[in-house]
């Protein structure tokens, strides 16, 4: 060592050469580094790495395993509320899905009781498809201009929605 | 300003991502700086070669600071270490970063070595222990040693070019090698990038070593600063015309991104892009010109090669701005642009300030540890027998005084610290 | 430190202890070698073991996501004569995907196209939802909806420096919230702007195509929510599916496709000033 007389000559006959004292000692602590790295570094990767590619593996079933909101599709609704369901059948909104005017309602199937979905019987749900807007030609879907057609009164007192091309029906079913 | 992306409404790369390539240009800049005088042997630039290296390491230092507090989730920061990604031109930047890093630490220590045992020896209490374990124990100062010292500071010098140019290059292939960016996505932009960094870091070290020299009172080395002055001019019209050729280029080709292009620079950064960037080195190209006729007083050319250095520092920030913002402004709808507002505390301009000025903190702070200078520091102010301590650690007077030590508890650190390691390792 | 001095001081004796000392330090140095191969040989070895893992995946002996993904590549198909720009499926993907619905971040939205005698006037408020009136013209108008397109040769996947997103076996390109730095770099690297910071959780978010819901049979919730029927979505490699039928018969095309990104959502009746 430095202050050691002896140390120095060790290191002169070792490598004829005791100045080399400093990069030796650099060249050391860069070693260590470079191993205490490597090890961390081993240490740091997620065990499931790489079990399908180059990312982590659990990554996927997390993703995949969130809540859905909505639920599959208006058979799930189906089941239960059969009167809107068949009505609906027969109506030009059959092609539509329960969930698009009512609202996610994964919840409800699985546990109708809680909660249920929210029903939306505003005028800009309906003016959302039914508004006359640039883009949206007549030939693709029966479009009105609210105020004219109605005077902005909401849309369920003369349509029913699972059955709107029936008109003057009233607010029920 | 026309139809922009719903999503591009936030612009994602802030004031702190104009702040990293502006700050790791300064950086190869001043290391460029230092390795023309340790490799190619520029003796006009020995007076700032230190300097230099003092400067990168206090800019390099506060650069990954700004891409840290950029993140989303800061914390996370080091899994581009554990895992990066092969693919990605970001990953290696964890690798690349401290690799550079290293490389100027060690080119630091090798050269200060002597002077770290010099002052572990003369400077009293904590300091004197400070300076004692930063000599990690290795207190020869033979001329061998010494000569070994300087050997591995040239070796040090030459990889560290290289690594400079790489380092930067780098980041400017971060932005080049972006399709899906129409102002970013050229080929061109690792070497603009990196002829301005150069371009920067001089401009830098101009500004620093008369600043310096101002406040130290002492006569700045005029054939110095004309040197750095003649690199600046020669390195900012490389840099200038490959700027200009590039958006000539695109221009001249017309294709599909040329007008949302025209539109950004004509339209939406004219005062940055023509205001500053350009103008910065316009200005400099002829101020630097004419500080170099015969008939200019060396005091005005000083004058003149500082007013440059400033100007090139001002347009270097305003073009990183320019490309970073610049390039986020356009949409990649290229049909319209998106405003930016400055913020002004989160990545906003008041960390952003605090960024610029941090390295010239950490470097008054360094230069007050490790003085540059190379005026070599009078031993007057020390005590007769710390300056007997001293030489007697350079074997000046022989073995008794060698015996020695320098402070009790500095031996008793740094055989602590690293004596014990190497005893075991020796 | 002079020559002459070293040597005095050498004695019989030092040399004795020197040797005593010099084998040990050979011992570490061997040892640190040693040491250093195994560091930079485990890395190595556990790159090797991810290739065996996923050559192992590949030709029959699966684990339970290579299993899932056999015979699954799944692709979406946009049909912009159909779309009437209701916004339902901007709506339903923000409460699907808990992306903040006040916060201008979207993972699917609708783009309007009105050509005007001044060119195309092209806007998308708040997505979609908040589409104005505007004058009407005899010219053409449409609505274009966007959302990732799972690109095959993805960019954003590309970029990533931390290895936090990633095409699966099946086609969909997903975000590990867990690892993702939020450096943003996916984000300026995606063409299509499809990518965004998610307001809360601050990592990279994007369109899965829902993928926990076709994880478990259902469709993407914008699917599911259309009332026009102009988003599909369907398995490429089942050639009865109506998707593969529809890419098969009809004439499509992706998005911004010399971009080179192989995009997987298939659009019908694009015009060539959608951006």
């Amino acid at each position: 060592m430095i202050f050691d007389r002896g140390d120095k000559v060790t290191i002169r006959q070792e490598d004829g050469n005791p100045s080399a004292q400093a990069v030796f000692r650099i060249g050391v602590i860069l070693v260590l580094a470079v191993v205490i790295f490597v090890i961390v570094r081993q240490m740091m990767i997620p065990a499931s790495f790489g079990q399908y590619g180059r990312y982590r593996g659990n990554s996927i079933s997390e993703n995949a395993s969130l809540n859905a909101a909505y639920a599959g599709s208006s058979n799930d609704c189906g089941e239960c509320h059969q009167q809107e369901f068949m009505a609906l059948a027969q109506a030009q909104h059959r092609e539509i899905d329960c969930q698009s005017c009512h609202g996610p309602a994964a919840k409800h199937v699985s546990k109708p009781a809680v909660t249920s979905p929210i029903v939306q019987e505003t005028a800009e749900l309906c003016n959302s498809c039914h508004r006359q807007i640039a883009g949206r030609q007549d030939g693709k879907i029966v479009t009105v201009r609210p105020l004219l057609h109605s005077g902005g009164v909401n849309c369920t007192r003369c349509h029913n929605p699972h059955r709107p091309q029936l008109s003057f029906e009233g607010d029920k079913s | 300003m026309g139809y922009v992306f719903p999503n591009e409404l936030e612009i994602n790369w802030g004031l702190f991502i104009v702040l990293y390539p502006y700050l790791t240009g300064l950086v190869a800049g001043a290391f460029i700086v230092s390795s023309l005088y340790h490799v190619f042997r520029i003796s006009s630039l020995k007076p700032v070669s230190r300097l230099a290296l003092i400067a990168a390491l206090a800019v390099l230092l506060v650069a990954p600071m700004t891409l840290i507090s950029h993140l989303g989730q800061p914390l996370r920061a080091l899994n581009m270490l554990w895992t990066p990604s092969p693919t990605s031109a970001m990953a290696g930047f964890g690798y690349i970063y401290s690799f550079y890093l290293i490389i100027v630490l060690l080119e630091i220590w090798f050269m200060y070595r002597k002077d770290l045992v010099k002052f572990a020896a003369i400077k009293d209490g904590w300091t004197g222990k400070f300076y004692n374990l930063l000599t990690l124990g290795a207190k020869d100062v033979s001329e061998k040693a010494l000569h070994i010292d300087h050997k591995v500071v040239g070796i040090l010098a030459i990889i560290g070019i290289p690594s400079a140019a790489f380092l930067h290059g780098y980041v400017g292939f971060i932005f080049g090698a972006i399709k899906a960016n129409p102002w970013w996505s050229t080929p061109l932009m690792p070497v603009i990038f990196l002829l301005s960094a150069i371009v920067s870091g001089i401009a830098l070290l101009i500004v620093i070593f008369e600043v310096t020299c101002w406040i130290r009172r002492v006569k700045i080395d005029f054939e110095c600063m004309m040197a750095m002055n003649k690199y600046l001019w020669v390195f900012l019209i490389l840099a200038f015309v490959l700027e200009i050729l590039e958006i000539i280029f695109i221009g001249y080709e017309g294709k599909e991104e040329w007008p949302a292009i025209k539109g950004l620079i004509f339209e939406v950064i004219p005062v940055t892009f023509f205001g500053v960037q350009i103008a910065g080195m316009v200005l400099a190209f002829f101020l630097l010109l004419a500080s170099r006729k015969k008939n200019i007083s060396q005091f005005a050319a000083r004058i003149m090669t500082f007013v440059s250095g400033g100007a090139i520092l001002l347009s270097v920030l305003a073009m990183r701005f320019n490309v970073v913002i610049g390039g986020q402004l356009v949409s990649k709808s290229l049909v319209g642009y998106t405003k930016f507002h400055i913020p002004i505390w989160e990545e906003g301009i008041i960390p952003t300030l605090i960024f610029l000025v941090l390295p010239f903190v950490l470097m008054t702070i360094m230069v007050k540890l490790l003085p540059p200078w190379l005026d070599e520091e009078p031993l007057a102010a020390v005590t007769v027998k710390r300056r007997r301590d001293f030489q007697a650690a350079r074997g000046i007077e022989g073995e008794g005084a060698a015996e020695e030590i320098p402070t009790l508890w500095g031996r008793a650190a740094s055989t602590l610290v690293f004596g014990k390691i190497f005893k075991e390792v020796e | 430190m002079k020559e002459e001095t070293l040597k005095v001081k050498t004695s019989n004796k030092a040399v004795e202890e020197h040797m005593k000392k010099v084998v040990p330090r050979r011992v570490f140095l061997t040892t640190a070698c040693k040491m250093l191969a195994a560091g930079i040989l485990a890395p190595m070895g556990s790159l090797a073991a991810i290739l065996n893992s996923s050559f192992a995946g590949e030709s029959g002996e699966t684990s339970d996501w290579t299993r899932v993904w056999a015979g699954k590549e799944w692709g979406f198909i946009v049909d912009t004569e159909k779309c009437i720009g209701c916004a339902r499926c901007v709506d339903a993907c923000k409460q699907e995907n808990q992306v903040p619905p006040d916060k201008e971040v979207f993972r699917t939205w609708v783009e309007r196209y009105v050509e005007t005698t001044q060119g195309v006037s092209i806007d998308s408020p708040n997505g979609g939802l908040d589409f104005e009136p505007l004058a009407e013209t005899e010219e053409k108008q449409f609505f274009v909806p966007k959302l990732c397109n799972q690109c095959e040769n993805p960019p954003c996947v590309q970029v990533c420096p931390v290895s936090a997103t990633y095409r699966t076996g099946d086609g969909v390109i997903l975000v590990d919230g867990k690892r993702c730095v939020g450096c943003r770099y996916c984000i300026q690297a995606c063409p299509y702007g499809a990518r965004f910071m998610h307001p809360k959780t601050h990592v990279a978010d994007k369109c899965t195509w829902c993928y926990h819901r076709i994880a478990k049979g259902m469709r993407p919730a914008c699917v599911t929510v259309c009332p026009v029927g102009a988003r599909k979505f369907g398995n490429l490699r089942d050639l009865k599916d109506p998707v593969t039928q529809i890419i098969r018969k009809e004439r499509v095309r992706g998005l911004k496709t010399d971009m080179g990104t192989k995009p997987q959502v298939f659009y019908l009746g694009l015009d060539e000033v959608v951006v």
